[in-house]
């Protein structure tokens, strides 16, 4: 006992007095979660609520054209720039000073209300309400409504770009139709207007009713993150073991009969104080700092107790994967890059990074084998699922079992590498 | 007689090498005495160390420590042997004073010895107004002083040397070889290597000399030169010993 509280005094001397893992282990993590948490929460806006820069030509000139970009303006969603010509809107968009442009093509009018009244006739026919029974031309093939998108936009922007704009233009079709019935059926003026949304209301429920806030881009964020930043220090951690074999501290203490688990268990101990701590940290700048910074606060109430017993699993896991790699590596510039590599790697499988359900299957499959994945399913099933411990078990046994193995296999190749 | 190191037919070949790192070596060092080991790079000099400090597991033969042989492990030596390894197995980051309790600890020395024992060897050997400075911050021979009192804090019955005065200046080695005399003069058992044959003669009670794996020759070195009809110097001895046997 007197020789792990011996190790654990070292173990805290060391990282204390290495500034290069106290930034990685603390201000890195905070850094990231931040920077994260704005831009995608930035993202998120841009295709939900943000206003969207957009160059929109005229070439039709017409009522509907009009009528489009009254309804584009209305929406909210699009801050129009008019602008003459294809050649200049485009220019304006590769320059990325406006995220897309719409051409609204020629004769758009006359082609929108030849095929409007045509349809209309065709109804009225059937509803017997009118005896012109000879087939109405149809006006041709319309020219589409071009959009220009600038090539930074990414596939998922356009994706929303375009159901927005699709909206826009189905209520304007719609309108446009119901215009057009109402003139061929000499509707009196003074009637009341018909309504044009609202039959079918939708909304979002809760999966669970007993549960509290709606989640936000804040609860989706910080957990990924968490976890990937407590990962993290394996970077330290491996580093500092590679070097106690090369400065040959290890073999001291070996050979002095200090058995390795004692050794190994010290940093253990200390790492997983510091995962505590940049949980902690990550918590309550999500808690109290992310509202001043314009971002939804975090909300943890009453998961505290299960949030910090899975931060406790997630570090443990990071700690056998760092114990194994500061033994097995053989010099601190391998161990580095390797550990910082791998921890990417893990994450980017393990959902961090994109949604597993959003990965291709054989991605999916893969993310089962992620630690990361493995955590973050355990910080969703307490903060968005308000799971209970038992819900956590499945999550919680692969950690562990992922650290006894790691840490396992690293204290046998440690003693047995360090004397090589 | 005593002893305390003894070794029978010991035997270490690497994976892959062509020549046994030790070869069939028997050897004893009683109770008390300094017993250098010489012999010219790759003798297996650190290798012999490294298994008998429990690191390195012989390929065959059999060894034996203060009366525990090898199946016993370096647990049940704990606190009774130290080692002072040719690197500097020191914490950088730590002070020298740090570093010294560090190791005291882990070598179960407590109480008063723990806190009085560091400085008084650290000014012992004029480090004491450098105790409170990282390891990093001090020259290479006063990291060698330091390194040489974190493997002799806790009294061993046995310490295990691997040349301890390389590359430091000639006070620096005065004071190593005086306070080692006075340890030896304790009582303390002293297992040691160099390549100064110097002072390997002065400092020893007993010398043997391995080359390629092999003991080529072990006595006190004023049974060695006097072996010799030509050779008045232990680095006469070592020499001729070394080209008979290379």
């Amino acid at each position: 006992m007197r020789e792990f509280r011996a190790s654990l005094v070292k173990e805290v001397l060391l990282l204390r007095r290495d500034v290069g893992a106290l930034i990685i282990l603390f201000v890195m993590p905070l850094l990231l979660v931040i920077c994260i948490s704005m831009v995608q929460n930035g993202t998120f806006k841009s295709m939900t609520e943000a206003q969207v820069d957009a160059v929109l030509v005229d070439r039709d000139n017409g009522k509907v054209a009009q009528h489009l970009r009254d309804a584009l303006s209305a929406s909210g969603r699009f801050k129009l720039h008019l602008t003459g010509d294809a050649d200049s809107a485009k220019a304006i968009v590769l320059a990325g000073k406006a995220q897309l442009a719409i051409l609204l093509p020629e004769q758009l009018t006359q082609h929108t209300h030849g095929l409007v009244r045509a349809q209309v006739n065709k109804l009225l026919v059937r509803m017997e309400l009118s005896t012109d029974t000879l087939p109405t031309p149809l006006p041709g093939t319309a020219d589409p409504v071009l959009l220009v998108f600038d090539p930074a936009t990414q596939p998922s922007f356009r994706a929303a770009v375009k159901m927005g704009l699709q909206q826009v233009m189905l209520r304007v079709e719609t309108e446009e139709l119901i215009t057009s019935l109402e003139e061929q059926m000499d509707v009196k003026p003074d009637a009341a207007p018909v309504e044009m949304n609202g039959f079918i209301p939708l909304e979002e429920q809760a999966v669970k009713q007993e549960v509290g806030p709606e989640p936000d881009s804040t609860q989706h964020n910080v957990p990924a993150w968490t976890v990937f930043a407590i990962f993290f220090l394996i970077v330290p951690l491996s580093i500092g073991l590679v070097k106690e074999k090369a400065q040959r501290t290890y073999i001291r203490l070996k050979a002095s009969g200090t058995s390795t688990t004692v050794f190994m268990l010290s940093k253990v101990v200390v790492y997983l104080g510091v995962a505590l701590l940049q949980f902690t940290s990550i918590l309550l700048l999500g808690i109290f700092l992310f509202p001043y910074l314009g971002l939804p606060g975090l909300a943890v109430a009453g998961h505290l107790p299960l949030l910090y017993l899975t931060a406790l699993m997630i570090g443990l896991a990071a700690i056998g994967l760092g114990s194994l790699i500061g033994a097995v590596a053989t010099s601190h510039e391998q161990a580095a890059p390797f550990g910082a590599t791998l921890v990417v790697i893990l994450s980017a499988i393990g959902g961090i990074w994109v949604p597993v359900f959003a990965m291709p299957p054989v991605m999916q499959k893969l993310s089962l084998f992620s630690p990361l994945n493995w955590g973050l399913s355990a910080f969703h099933e307490v903060l968005l699922r308000h799971g209970t411990i038992v819900d956590l078990l499945p999550w919680f046994s692969a950690l562990l079992l992922f650290f006894a193995v790691t840490a396992a296999i690293a204290v046998h190749q440690y003693a047995k590498k360090s004397v090589q | 007689m005593n002893y305390l190191v003894s070794t029978k037919a010991l035997t270490k070949r690497y994976t892959g090498a062509e020549q046994a790192a030790l070869q069939d070596l028997d050897m004893h060092v009683g109770a008390g005495e300094f017993f250098g080991l010489l012999g010219p790079n790759g003798a297996g000099k650190t290798t012999l160390i490294s298994i008998l400090t429990g690191l390195l597991q012989p390929t065959s033969g059999a060894y034996a420590i203060l009366g525990a042989d090898q199946t016993s492990g370096t647990r049940a030596l704990h606190g009774k042997v130290g080692i002072v390894p040719q690197e500097i197995a020191l914490y950088p980051s730590l002070t020298a004073k740090e570093n010294l309790r560090f190791f005291a600890k882990m070598n179960g020395v407590e109480g008063d010895a723990l806190h009085n024992d560091p400085p008084e060897l650290l000014d012992r050997m004029g480090l004491g107004r450098h105790a409170n400075k990282k390891v990093s911050m001090l020259s290479g021979g006063m990291k060698r002083m330091v390194n040489l009192i974190a493997g002799i804090l806790h009294r061993p019955s046995l310490l295990f040397l691997d040349e301890p005065t390389v590359g430091v200046d000639v006070d620096s080695r005065n004071r190593i070889v005086s306070l080692l005399k006075d340890l030896n003069a304790e009582g303390m058992t002293i297992f040691y290597t160099s390549h100064l044959m110097e002072e390997a003669e002065q400092l020893c009670t007993q010398v043997a000399i391995l080359n390629r794996g092999r003991m080529v020759c072990q006595g006190s070195p004023a049974e060695l030169i006097r072996a010799q009809p030509q050779a008045t110097t232990l680095e006469h001895v070592y020499l001729q010993a070394v080209q008979e046997h290379a």
